[in-house]
């Protein structure tokens, strides 16, 4: 599943071998270890995620949760204890094999957009393409369909600066979702937005979530989460609790 | 990612700093146009010299003795043509007429005067059939001397171009008689000018037999002697003149010598080498500065993109696509500037050189004229030129990348 070879993404198939899509066992991310300024990001966590999850990891700012979603998301490594994605311990991992998981197994969307201000949005959502090693013409084809998916197949050689907080995020979610990535990590995907765009926002990613999706969103908005399926909330780098979210909003 | 994909998007990424990227490229602009400005000129004089030279003849070794007997002088003659047959490609005597009471050569009733400061002086020789040969002469109309002109000492000439000019004009000069000493000559050719027929230059010169050289001159003048030897290839020509020739005939005349002007023109060469190499040396400093300069840019790019680099790293960029990616920047910078610098190169070294090669001219008048000369860089100037400005934007654009692509991607993508 993660190895070097890069067949065309039709023929990738995800490899549903684990059934559980995060298993992290007593991990823990600490940075200046020993020293009087340590600081425990992330003190003995243990969670298991299932394949099609919409999991919500809500906690107040400072409560671990970004660090949580960084290590999720193969963007940085625990101090201790080990991660399993699909099976597979990441923590043993080389960087260029995290940049093959990160490419084709998982699409991120962040609070600040993240998108490459010189490139139009085109050229955003083909970016990961690219890095993937496809045709000209299949990821252009792709990235076509991913934007007009969210709506913006009139702004596509548009730059990020010409365009509005909740277009460019729609541009940041064609790029996640633009390889079909059986996961979506979010963090604070609605924190820059209007309430309107950061529903349109989070109803785009329940629809992907129907689709088969599995969907991890960071918030520190209570109400927000309730959107998900399941809540684990976050404090001090410890979860606290893991309870059944609603799936929906209340109007 | 492909290579392509790489270029095209430096490519992008240096347009979008247009005034950076161009002041970055100008350092290498500078540096390569200045190392082509400067070894293309010196070359290209180098080049017009010996153009110069093999004008007056190629391999030419000038022989002067002076105080030998008959016999020794036709021994000389035999051993050119029989132990260095395979040193001397061919040789010719060049005795030079002198005629006081003739005064000059006259056609019909026209008459060039050897006295005249205004006319200068007409070179008349006897050589034989290899005269035009070994003196680098070719024949522009009729035909040069043959041997038979010499076995049957025919009063026969071939004339340079200052005589045809003056004499005929637009007339063929071919079958006309010209007056030497008392005596009729028909023209059998004409040999083509290197000095554009002008008066007071070696094209005001005519050959005769040398097997007529008794009977025009008195004996007194046989005592001196001259040849012209044309060697078989420019590395024998030391060994000629330093050892074969002097070897032979030193003990058997007064004076000998045997000199050529190749050797002094490689001493020129030699030297004028090592400008080139000095002059392009102390331009290429500058080229240095400005791949320095690259790597300046490149790492305040890498700082202020630290933030796209993680973007790209979180999307599945790997380690080597970052390095990628900012060394082919580095290389299409240099690259770039290595191409306006050749351009930029080129006329200055048409300007420069053409300059120099025009002082030369003017200085060295006793050479012949070389005509449509231009001063252009060669081709191995230039693809070197290319290839350093190209290694130069790759090995400094190598930290900045490197730097780059270790990166962490969430501290990277921390950065505002």
């Amino acid at each position: 599943m993660f190895g070097k070879n890069k067949p065309p993404i039709a023929e990738q198939q995800t490899d549903y071998s684990s059934d559980l899509l995060i298993d992290v066992r007593q991990m823990s991310k600490i940075y200046n270890e020993g020293k009087e300024n340590e600081v425990r990001a992330l003190d003995n966590i243990s969670l298991t995620v299932p394949w099609g999850e919409f999991l919500c990891i809500l906690g107040q700012s400072g409560s671990g949760k970004s660090t949580l979603m960084n290590i999720l998301g193969c963007l940085d490594i625990p101090t201790y204890g080990t991660y399993y994605l699909n099976g597979q311990a990441v923590s043993d991992m080389k960087p260029s094999v995290l940049s093959g998981i990160r490419n084709r197994e998982i699409g991120f969307i962040f609070q600040g957009f993240n998108l490459i201000p010189a490139l139009t949005a085109l050229e955003n959502v083909e970016l990961p393409l690219i890095y993937r090693g496809l045709g000209r013409e299949e990821r252009h084809q792709l990235a076509v369909d991913a934007l007009t998916s969210v709506g913006l197949e009139k702004r596509m050689s548009h730059r990020p600066g010409e365009m509005s907080g909740g277009q460019q995020q729609r541009v940041a979610i064609a790029r996640a979702v633009a390889a079909k990535p059986p996961i979506i990590m979010a963090d604070e995907p609605t924190g820059n937005l209007d309430s309107a765009s950061g529903l349109d926002i989070m109803q785009k990613l329940t629809a992907l979530n129907e689709q088969g999706t599995s969907i991890i969103l960071i918030t520190h908005d209570n109400h927000l989460a309730q959107m998900a399926r399941r809540i684990v909330t976050i404090q001090d780098g410890r979860i606290i609790s893991d309870e059944a979210g609603k799936g929906g909003l209340d109007e | 990612m492909n290579w392509l994909q790489t270029v095209r998007m430096a490519f992008k990424s240096i347009l979008n700093n247009k005034v950076r990227s161009i002041l970055t490229m100008l350092g290498i602009i500078i540096g390569v146009a200045s190392v082509i400005a400067i070894v293309s000129s010196i070359q290209g004089t180098s080049k017009l010299q010996r153009l110069q030279y093999e004008a007056m003849g190629v391999n030419r070794i000038d022989v002067f003795g002076y105080g030998g007997r008959s016999k020794d002088w036709k021994d000389f003659e035999e051993y050119l043509d029989t132990e260095l047959a395979d040193k001397v490609s061919a040789w010719s005597p060049q005795i030079q007429y002198y005629d006081w009471q003739s005064d000059g050569v006259q056609y019909r009733t026209k008459k060039l005067s050897n006295d005249s400061d205004n006319n200068g002086w007409t070179n008349m020789y006897f050589g034989n059939e290899h005269y035009g040969e070994v003196s680098n002469l070719t024949i522009s109309a009729g035909r040069d001397l043959s041997k038979a002109d010499c076995d049957n000492r025919a009063k026969v000439c071939v004339i340079g171009e200052t005589l045809r000019k003056y004499f005929f004009g637009a007339m063929s000069p071919i079958g006309q008689e010209l007056r030497i000493g008392g005596k009729s000559f028909e023209i059998v050719g004409v040999y083509k000018g290197k000095f554009s027929g002008k008066l007071n230059t070696q094209d005001q010169m005519l050959v005769m037999p040398y097997t007529l050289q008794s009977s025009m001159m008195s004996t007194s003048y046989f005592d001196s002697k001259n040849y012209i030897i044309k060697a078989a290839a420019t590395e024998d020509i030391a060994e000629l003149t330093e050892t074969l020739l002097p070897e032979y005939m030193q003990s058997r005349c007064e004076s000998f010598s045997a000199y050529s002007d190749s050797q002094y023109q490689e001493q020129q060469e030699a030297s004028s080498n090592l400008l080139a190499l000095l002059g392009g040396g102390v331009a290429g400093i500058s080229l240095l500065v400005g791949g320095i300069g690259i790597m300046n840019i490149m790492l305040v790019s890498v700082t202020e993109r630290t933030r796209e680099i993680g973007i790209r790293m979180a999307i599945g960029a790997r380690k080597r696509d970052i390095i990628g990616q900012f060394l082919v920047e580095a290389a299409v910078v240099s690259c770039c500037g290595g191409v306006i610098g050749i351009i930029v190169g080129c006329f200055l070294s048409a300007i420069l050189g053409n300059f120099m090669v025009a002082r030369q001219m003017a200085q060295n008048t006793y050479l012949p004229s070389i005509e449509h000369f231009t001063v252009l860089p060669s081709i191995g100037l230039i693809l070197g030129a290319f290839l350093f400005s190209a290694l130069l934007g790759i090995i400094f654009g190598l930290y900045p990348a490197n730097k780059a692509s270790n990166l962490q991607p969430v501290d990277a993508l921390r950065t505002q």
